[in-house]
């Protein structure tokens, strides 16, 4: 016990002597402390929070503190692996393993020093954040009082049980192997167990698996505080719950496990000797006496091709020596297993999977090899630079007549083939994937392109960096640290510096696939700045190979010296050209990026958003005329990317009082080949830069009198950008909206949003949605604020393979100068919003009585192109028997690239992304969404484009709310009510999950601020739950009637008010309470199912008896909930057998007392409790029903 | 061809200065340079190799300046160092070959045949297939020698290469080395007397960054003719004698203490004349006793090294520090 207290001591001792702990120890200091300042507000440019959470609540202490413990698993690794091999590295383990000490107080004072050395280290933590929170310059208003509950959990929770656990793996693997690389990769492998656990935290359904396997205990606790709203994250206390608790125990436990093995297979003698415990072979005797060795004399070779021999073979025993270390190979596993729980779930919506087509799995195998490979890449730099003399033969080596750069350039290609035996098995394993879920259209250039093209090419920028900085920081462990604090060190000089790409090694302009454009233009920006970086290289290649540790001159001094010897006049020329080329290329992208295009900070950005509104929010309510007619000519150039839009809007006067000044708000990216009117006018603004013009006419325009603006822009591109634009025109897909069109007046939509931003910048608070009451706000509709009806036509062109559409009806087609032409009509009014669509289409028709249904799609993506098809011919007819007629005589379905990741409705038209359906893998239980989404699209030809809501509070709730109940019936008509309840489960997790993000105030959802986790999710199931409560009838008379009184309405449009007045009058009496609690307060359930018990009756039957609580929770703007008297009539229900299909289910009464039921039933009850389909909002829904037991003999005789 | 050094300086960043103007002239042979641990060897073997910088002074190879030419002398240069690894999991036959093409030996036929006859001839052939982490110290010598021979260099450099084997094996490795012939210059530096003795033609004594004598063996034995007698002392005598007598060598025979003394004559009669050998020679120059030959410097009187002698009482509790031998301590124990 001495001995091990003695040992524990001297451990604990010898590492707080060390400097690098305390720079460990500063490092959590300030991080924790950087952190808590800047979620307090410290930094304006750095801002972690909000203004509306505390920077220091129980919630965000315990958060950083499990995540930053997570960070420290490098930082435990060395310590614990330090611990068990200092011993060995100054080789007097021989003396100390010869005294009298047991293995377990060697071993166990070792992991006791280490652990508390490591504490002192992550006490760093705590002590930071407190720190911070005591700082005068955090803003007041985001600190809670300090809550020393929330340190201790952090600590004892997962600080110290973390750690306890890390150290007791790193320290048994380093004493068991000696070896340092061992818990390098006991490192990924934790940050492994780490993904692999936070890959589950996304499923739906409470699942132990994703609770226990977490070793950091990240997933309970994220579980458990899932739902936190806002005012909970601030004040509540952390809870230990079950899992969480479970969690840590049987990580500690494993911890324990693992030491216990250690001590059992630690063994001293095993490391006095240093072989491995087999007899060596017999010697072989050296020659005899007296003979003469006859030396060879070959001929020596030093040129040109002697060098790249010598290169070869360099590199190839580089490659031999690291696929003979099993380590490589474990990692090579890894990746494997990387990349297929990637695979899981891949491109998942609602829970149903997308086909695996080859661009998203060999997204999914990049994505998840990157950090991997970062990590490979740092370590076996230093193992590869330092591998000479690690084996101790750096000597002979430094001697041989090689030049410098023959090992430097060895040793990065072999890293660089190393990186590509892994991308290999990476496209192995998604080549796996895509067959073993039957999909055979491998497209192995594709895998080529994104692997071993992009990836590739970063991975040898980043094998040259890492040697190159293990070269010169000529120590190994200070080179691992460099690299990983580069890559640390990145995303926070992202915060300060300009983010062009030209600024951070090795970063380029993103490249983006689609299976429409394929990598399209992305490609250019790519190879150019690759070019660029690459030149970078050759100068790093230069610096490494003339600071390559070669001989034993250790000193700075030295060094230098040797360096200038080495700088031969080649090798200056060579550097001399690559730094030639290397300005000539940075200077031709700074050209492209900056002066051709606007290369704009987002602090730039934000700054002429600002002025924007600064300037010209003071002509927001100056009366201006509207569009009633549009005529247009669209040049769509796809191989340019450039479009012209010529155009002709009628401006008619609709007020009282004539208008002199016109104003015109336009995107300031286009280009103004010409505007004027009709009439005379001149201009009297003309601001470029924020996209502002007004003209005053030269006759005011009089109350009912009209002008025509004339106008002729241009969208040009010009070079490449420093992140690629995929707007307006692309080579193929081509998807562009009315917004890049004039618009009349002021636009509230241009203004800065984000209330940080527009506090910097000196703007008041800006409501985010006009005041249901607002009487201005009701004369705009939710889509154009200069506009009502418009009578639109457009003749739009493009190149001579594509196929050119834009709303209305095909009234022409004709080709001319090798380009074709396509004129569309609109024969009804309509809404002023369009779009533009362009690309190389298959086409499918089909025909619901006089409706014509087209869906231009991408050829090879025919997967749901019927399914589609089904649901617009479903929805129409649904649509048209429950609310209307449908106004137009075609329904068009247009896939776009995956830019933009929706579908949208303009009139008579679905642009409808290639990413959201066109590519899902519906399977038979699966949630059909691309059917789902289709007749949601359709619903908006009604709910959007027949009734326009207001531009106010709660407009989402008539055209997104609706829609999705529309679509909801029918899906529920082709699929029933089971995939529905699954389809909500979803709608509720969005929803509750939604709520916590929540930052101003949660709305009702007749009052929606454009909230889309209200309108669309809470939505969904508030209308499914009236319909449930209220019949099917009732609600789609109340949406008929309200649709009748509504319909075509221009100024003043309708309001979520006209429609709950609708649902009002068409819901009995019974349910008022229910329509305020779920359209006009922010209302939750606490349902439970407390007690449930079932025997078999004599008879044959069963009877079962169970009980139930209700409650009912007000919610406050951020989350703040109130109890409030509950009457409400709820289902109880018991399931059978079939877990979706209740054998019972009856409506009762609830007003706040729990209640029994005893019923009978013939078949065996197995599952009984309220609100068993989860019609009402309950943040627990676990709890709801329960496993019916078997009741014991007395209360069953007493209950008989 | 010779390897001319001059006035050769070392000064490490600690202050230690390991070689204070050091010149040699060596010719083709085996030339042994003697010295105890930590006297320069090592450093003067480094900077001929191209491994370390002199701070000032010269030395050429031919017309090759060594400290500058870099990679002339490298290419035609075989050197194995005091202590080396090699990669455990490599056969000899990989790394030789590999180390082949490394030298310049890119024609395959050639390299083929070139790592063949070095295996052959270090008697390495047999265990060509053996991964070189079964070697024992004796074959791994061998092995280094192999590889220091690859392409007939003509500047041999072996640092302490008897260190660490065992006698049979030091005895078998001396044998390939007095096989290397007179066609290159070779420097065997060893702390070991009968290394040199037994092998070479000239030899040096440094110390302390010092060369105290440059000569053949054969040469300095003669000049010690007549000058040294010896006697057995008992123990508790010792420090007693050692003041009244110049006392050179102190050696252990079954137990009783034999003194070996320098002078002109027997200092009485209980001394007896002594046959003397290179290991008197050695141990006289150490004490700083002239030997009268043309290649001595002559020197100072340098401080006592600290260091264990056998006369001096051993006493028990000693920490478990590192011990190295003395560089005085007698392999004749043997």
């Amino acid at each position: 016990m001495t001995a091990f207290a003695q040992l524990a001591r001297f451990t604990l001792r010898h590492q707080l002597r060390r400097i690098s702990t305390w720079v460990y120890f500063a490092v959590f200091f300030l991080s924790s402390f950087m952190i808590t300042a800047a979620a307090g507000g410290a930094f304006a440019g750095f801002d972690l929070g909000d203004t509306v959470l505390l920077a220091n609540s129980p919630l965000v202490v315990v958060r950083w503190a499990a995540l930053l413990s997570l960070l420290a698993v490098p930082v435990t690794a060395a310590l614990a692996g330090n611990a068990a091999q200092a011993d060995f590295q100054a080789r007097i383990h021989p003396l100390l393993f010869t005294t009298p000490v047991s293995r377990a107080a060697y071993l166990g004072g070792r992991y006791a020093g280490a652990v508390a050395a490591n504490a002192v280290v992550l006490l760093g933590i705590p002590l930071g954040m407190a720190a911070a929170a005591a700082m005068p310059f955090l803003d007041p208003g985001r600190l809670g009082p300090f809550r020393a509950d929330a340190f201790a959990f952090a600590l004892l929770v997962f600080i110290v049980p973390n750690l306890l656990f890390t150290s007791a793996v790193f320290l048994v693997m380093s004493a068991l192997t000696r070896r340092s690389l061992p818990h390098q990769v006991g490192g990924i492998g934790l940050l492994l167990a780490y993904s692999v656990a936070s890959a589950f935290t996304e499923a739906l359904e409470f699942d132990w698996v994703m609770h226990l396997a977490d070793p950091f205990g990240m997933a309970p606790l994220g579980w458990a505080t899932r739902y936190w709203t806002v005012a909970e994250q601030n004040t509540l206390a952390l809870p230990l719950t079950g899992p969480l608790l479970l969690n840590r125990l049987l990580w500690l436990g494993v911890g324990a496990a693992v030491l216990a093995y250690g001590l059992a297979r630690f063994r001293f003698a095993q490391f006095a000797s240093e072989d491995l415990g087999r007899a060596p072979p017999a010697p072989a005797e050296a020659p005899s006496l007296g003979a003469r060795l006859h030396l060879p004399r070959p001929r020596l070779a030093f040129g040109p091709r002697a060098r790249l021999a010598q290169y070869a073979a360099y590199t190839r025993e580089s490659v031999r020596r690291v696929a003979r270390g099993v380590w490589f190979w474990v990692l090579a596993g890894m990746a494997l297993v990387v990349v297929l729980l990637s695979a899981v779930d891949i491109g998942a919506i609602y829970g149903t999977r997308t086909y695996p087509v080859t661009y998203q799995v060999v997204e999914a195998v990049g994505s998840s090899l990157m950090l991997f490979m970062v990590l490979i890449l740092a370590v076996y730099a230093g193992e590869l630079v330092w591998d000479e003399r690690e084996a101790g033969s750096a000597q002979i080596h430094d001697a041989l007549p090689v030049p410098g750069w023959v090992p430097f350039a060895a040793k990065v290609t072999a890293l660089v083939a190393l990186c590509a035996a892994l991308l290999a098995v990476g496209t192995g394993a998604g080549m796996l994937i895509q067959a073993a879920r039957g999909y055979f259209r491998f497209e192995p250039g594709l895998y080529l392109a994104e692997l071993f093209g992009f990836g590739l090419a970063f991975f040898a920028l980043v094998a040259v960096f890492a040697v190159t900085v293990q070269s010169l920081a000529n120590h190994k462990y200070m080179g691992h640290l460099l690299v990983v604090g580069y890559w640390v060190a990145v995303p926070l000089l992202y915060l300060w510096l300009p983010p062009h790409n030209l600024l951070f090694f090795p970063s380029t302009p993103s490249t983006f696939y689609s299976d429409m454009n394929g990598y399209g233009h992305t490609l250019r920006g790519w190879a150019w700045y690759t070019l660029f970086w690459a030149l970078v290289a050759v100068l790093m290649a230069v610096a490494a190979t003339v600071f390559w540790p070669r001989g034993m001159e250790g000193g700075a001094r030295g060094r230098l010296r040797l360096a200038r010897a080495r700088l031969t006049r080649p090798t200056l020329a060579a550097a001399g050209l690559a730094g030639a080329l290397v300005l000539a290329t940075g200077g031709f992208i700074l050209h492209n990026t900056v002066a051709l295009n606007d290369f704009e900070t987002e602090e730039e950005g934000a700054r002429v958003t600002a002025e924007y509104e600064k300037r010209y929010k003071r002509y927001q309510h100056v009366p201006q005329p509207r569009i009633t007619r549009v005529r247009l000519e669209v040049d769509i150039h796809p191989g340019r990317r450039d479009v012209d839009l010529r155009g002709a809007y009628t401006l008619v006067n609709r007020t009282r009082a004539a208008i002199r000044d016109v104003h015109v708000d336009l995107l300031n990216t286009l280009e103004i080949r010409r505007m004027g009117f009709a009439a005379p006018a001149r201009r009297i603004i003309a601001d470029r830069r924020r996209g502002y013009y007004a003209f005053r006419l030269a006759r005011p325009l009089a109350p009912g009198d009209s002008t025509e603006l004339r106008f002729h822009v241009a969208h040009v591109t010009r070079g490449f950008e420093n992140e690629p634009s995929f707007w307006p025109v692309v080579g193929n897909g081509t998807f562009f909206s009315s917004e890049y069109l004039p618009g009349i007046g002021y636009n509230p939509e241009g203004e800065l949003q984000d209330a940080v931003d527009r506090e910097r910048h000196g703007l008041p608070d800006r409501p985010r949605a006009t005041p249901i009451g607002d009487p201005r706000g009701r004369m705009r509709n939710f889509v154009s604020r200069d506009a009502d009806w418009i009578d639109f036509a457009v003749m739009v062109s493009t190149s001579a393979d594509q196929v050119a559409l834009a709303p209305g009806y095909l009234t022409r087609e004709w080709r001319r100068g090798g380009r074709r032409y396509f004129r569309y009509e609109m024969d009804v009014p309509m809404l002023n919003f369009y779009a533009f669509l362009s690309a190389r289409y298959a086409v499918r028709r089909d025909r619901w009585k006089d409706v014509a249904i087209e869906v231009f799609h991408h050829p090879g993506h025919e997967y749901n192109v019927d399914r589609m098809v089904r649901a617009v011919k479903a929805s129409l007819d649904y649509y048209t028997r429950e609310f209307g007629p449908y106004q137009h005589r075609q329904v068009r379905i247009l896939e776009f690239p995956r830019y933009a990741p929706f579908a949208q409705s303009f009139a008579n038209t679905i642009p409808y992304s290639e990413g959201i359906g066109f590519i899902a893998d519906v399977g038979a239980d699966d949630i059909d969404y691309p059917y789902f989404v289709t007749a949601h699209e359709v619903a908006h030809q009604w709910w959007g484009h027949q009734v326009v809501p207001a531009d106010v509070q709660g407009g989402a709730m008539l055209s997104e709310t609706l829609s999705e109940y529309s679509a909801l019936m029918v899906m529920e008509k082709e699929y029933g009510r089971a995939q529905i309840g699954r389809f909500l489960r979803h709608e509720l997790d969005e929803y509750l999950k939604g709520r916590t993000a929540e930052r101003r105030a949660e709305m009702p959802l007749s009052l929606v601020e454009n909230q889309q986790y209200i309108h669309y999710n809470k939505g969904a199931l508030a209308m499914y739950a009236l319909r449930d409560y209220a019949g099917e009838a009732a609600v789609n008379g109340a949406l008929r009637a309200f649709l009748d009184e509504a319909r075509y309405r221009a100024a003043p449009y309708p309001t979520s008010r006209d429609l709950l007045r609708h649902l009002r009058a068409a819901v009995p009496d019974t349910l008022q309470a229910l329509v305020e609690d779920l359209f006009e307060t922010v209302t939750l359930w606490d349902l439970s199912a407390t007690r449930a018990q079932g025997r078999e009756l004599p008879d044959g039957r069963y009877q079962v008896e169970f009980t139930v609580e209700a409650a009912k929770l007000r919610a406050g703007e951020l989350g703040d909930e109130e109890a409030v008297d509950i009457d409400d009539v709820i289902e109880v229900g018991v399931f059978g057998a079939d877990p979706e299909e209740p054998l019972w289910l009856r409506r009762a009464r609830f007003t706040g007392a729990p209640r029994t039921f005893r019923v009978v039933l013939d078949e065996r009850p197995r599952r009984a409790g309220i609100d068993p389909l989860h019609k009402l909002i309950d943040r627990d829904l676990d709890d709801n029903v329960k496993a019916v037991t078997r009741a014991p003999r007395t209360a069953v005789r007493r209950g008989g | 061809m010779e390897l001319r050094i001059e006035r050769l300086s070392k000064r490490y960043p600690n202050g230690v200065h390991a070689l204070k103007d050091v010149s040699l002239t060596i010719r083709p042979g085996m030339f042994g340079l003697l010295g105890p641990n930590g006297a320069g060897k090592s450093t003067l073997m480094r900077i001929l190799a191209t491994l370390q910088e002199a701070d000032s002074g010269a030395a050429t190879l031919g017309g090759v300046d060594v400290l500058r030419d870099k990679d002339a002398v490298r290419r035609t240069l075989g050197y194995l160092p005091q202590e080396f690894g090699l990669y455990p999991r490599v056969t000899a036959l990989e790394m030789l070959d590999h180390f082949a093409v490394l030298k310049g030996v890119t024609d395959a036929r050639e390299r083929r045949e070139t790592v063949r006859s070095l295996l052959e001839q270090t008697n390495l052939w047999e265990a060509r297939a053996r991964r070189l982490g079964t070697f024992s110290g004796g074959m791994r010598q061998r092995f280094g020698i192999a590889v220091a021979l690859i392409g007939n260099p003509r500047l041999i450099i072996v640092d302490e290469p008897t260190a660490g084997l065992d006698p049979a094996e030091r005895v078998r490795f001396l044998n390939l080395l007095s096989a290397l012939g007179e066609n290159a210059v070779v420097i065997l530096s060893t702390h070991i007397v009968e290394d040199v003795s037994d092998l070479c033609t000239r030899m040096a004594i440094i110390e302390r960054g010092r060369i105290l004598l440059e000569a053949e063996p054969q040469e300095a034995v003669e000049a010690l003719r007549g000058r040294v007698w010896r006697r057995e002392v008992p123990r508790e005598e010792l420090p007693a004698f050692e003041e009244r007598h110049p006392v050179v060598l102190t050696t252990l025979a079954a137990g009783r203490t034999v003194v070996h003394v320098h002078g002109g004559a027997a200092p009485d009669e209980t001394f007896e004349p002594v046959e003397p050998d290179l290991k008197d020679v050695y141990f006289t120059v150490m004490r700083g006793i002239g030997l009268g030959l043309p290649g001595e410097t002559p020197r100072e009187v340098l401080a006592p090294r600290e260091e264990w002698e056998p006369g001096r009482e051993l006493r028990m509790p000693a920490p478990a520090e590192r011990v190295s031998p003395g560089p005085a301590a007698p392999e004749d124990a043997a």
